[in-house]
């Protein structure tokens, strides 16, 4: 029934979630390292609160620490609903599947969605 | 109950980078040990692994930790705590802790034997000396492959994904172990990515094999090479080749990528660990000379270590501090230092980035002269 109205818009889901959200999109322009960047304990990433949020962002770089890190936050229930990531490699991967954390290939450029965390379809908040 | 978190984990990967396949591996080596590069989050995420009863399936080696295992090197108290509990939980896996970023030391990897390896450098000896297939694995992905016994089957654990993509002329040599890792670190900065076939290296020793292979997986995201006459299968490699780009790296490179050399805090030797015959070459030298002036660091594995027995304490009477299982990129102890002389690339690399400690690359005879500038 949902996907009746979500069915305009795709992302490409790589690590797939269950259900659908609609949350508030942080964007960040620039990439990060989830070490150094991410505070597990706050969820604030780059100065930016993430937490329930759907993260969109280019791409991940660092450390192969990066993983352990989002897998700490969301211990935590501080880490972001969704991520949204240009160019995702094995890192961010590794680091969506342990963390438990829906992953989607693509870009974004709307300030709120509501996205079907199993197959990427979307639509922009009313 | 960790089996399954682990292969379902890994399966998940691989649903999303190799179409869902996966390839048995026969030996794992897990990076990201060390209490310094995972602080809290790495400690917390391996103790969750032992809640779940988690074990290794296959023979499961580790990279250097954050301490020495002799003690030589001062640590605060958090590291050493913090690092202990790293230990613990390795060993509650069934991890063989060998502390050392050379386990092809001893772990004889056949040709065209699946490994699922965290480490760049020895990735990068294992399929370039040895033919033995292993990609570069993320520290949390080589653990759960050696619980669930596969990794994802990434190009590089097929003939296909080895395929030369660049044909690099060697014009200089025999390498020394400097020399060798400025060929490594040319080649990763001038390629990148792909697999470049080397024609015309003469490698001197082990050491500059060595030296090679950490430079190049340092300088780009490529971990295999083929090195005509020494990788196994070297022939077949080249007539599969889809040269894309052709390179020369001369003797004028590798001189203007070196710049002055200036006096140092420190000497370093060691990165990757070094092996018997430079340790051994280094006491010589300082031997004919007398006590160094200023100290030069050694960094080795816990079994070369041993097999030195009281040599190390000789050493130490000359100034040459020798040290097991860790190593000056991964160890908070070279802070306490301005400027480090080396012949490692890698260090070369990665010391200014974490410590911000200043590099002075050397050939292997100047550093030891760096020693008594």
């Amino acid at each position: 029934m949902y996907m009746y109205y979500l069915a305009d818009q795709r992302l490409k889901p790589l690590v797939k979630g269950r259900g659908h959200v609609s949350a508030e999109i942080v964007k960040l322009e620039r990439p990060v390292s989830f070490l150094g960047d991410l505070d597990p304990k706050t969820g604030v990433l780059a100065g930016i609160n993430i937490v329930g949020k759907i993260l969109a962002l280019p791409y991940v770089k660092g450390s192969t620490v990066g993983p352990y890190v989002l897998w700490n936050a969301a211990k935590r229930g501080k880490s972001p609903l969704a991520i949204v990531a240009e160019k995702p490699d094995l890192m961010l991967v590794t680091a969506c599947v342990l963390a438990g954390v829906p992953l989607f290939e693509g870009r974004v450029d709307a300030k709120c969605i509501n996205i079907d965390l199993e197959t990427g379809a979307y639509e922009i908040c009313k | 109950m960790a089996q399954e978190y682990a292969k379902e984990a890994i399966l998940k990967i691989a649903d999303v980078i190799s179409s869902g396949e996966v390839v048995p591996v026969e030996t794992a080596h897990i990076s990201g040990v060390s209490y310094l590069t995972i602080g809290e989050h790495g400690v917390e995420f391996l103790e969750f692994l032992v809640s779940l009863g988690a074990k290794v399936s296959v023979f499961t080696t580790s990279n250097p930790a954050a301490t020495d295992l002799g003690g030589v090197l001062e640590i605060d108290k958090e590291t050493l705590e913090g690092q202990r509990r790293i230990y613990k939980a390795l060993w509650a896996m069934g991890v063989s802790t060998i502390s050392s970023c050379t386990p092809y030391d001893f772990i004889l990897t056949r040709p065209r034997t699946f490994h699922a390896w965290a480490e760049s450098n020895a990735i990068t000896y294992i399929n370039t000396f040895r033919d033995a297939w292993s990609d570069k694995n993320p520290g949390p992905l080589a653990l759960l492959g050696a619980i669930a016994g596969f990794v994802p089957k990434t190009p590089l654990y097929t003939l296909e994904g080895r395929r030369p993509t660049a044909y690099v002329k060697i014009d200089v040599g025999p390498l020394d172990s400097l020399e060798a890792g400025v060929v490594g670190a040319l080649i990763g900065e001038r390629l990148g990515s792909g697999v470049p076939y080397l024609s015309g290296a003469v490698f001197r020793d082990e050491e500059s094999r060595r030296e090679f292979a950490a430079a190049l997986s340092t300088y780009s995201s490529m971990v295999f090479a083929v090195v005509e006459g020494v990788t196994p299968h070297w022939w077949e490699y080249l007539h599969m080749g889809d040269f894309r780009d052709k390179i020369t790296i001369s003797r004028d490179d590798v001189a203007k990528y070196l710049g002055d050399v200036e006096t140092p805090d420190a000497v370093y030797i060691g990165c990757p660990f070094a092996d018997p015959d430079t340790i051994l070459w280094v006491l010589e030298e300082v031997k004919k000379r007398g006590p160094a002036k200023r100290p030069i660091y050694i960094s080795t594995s816990p079994h070369v270590y041993k097999q030195l027995g009281k040599l190390a304490e000789t050493a130490s009477r000359l100034n040459i501090i020798i040290f097991a299982g860790t190593c000056l990129v991964v160890s908070p102890f070279t802070r306490r230092f301005k400027s480090i002389a080396t012949n490692s690339l890698k260090a070369a690399f990665y010391i200014p980035k974490l410590h911000e400690v200043r590099v002075i690359p050397c050939r292997k005879e100047k550093c030891i002269e760096l020693a008594y500038a």
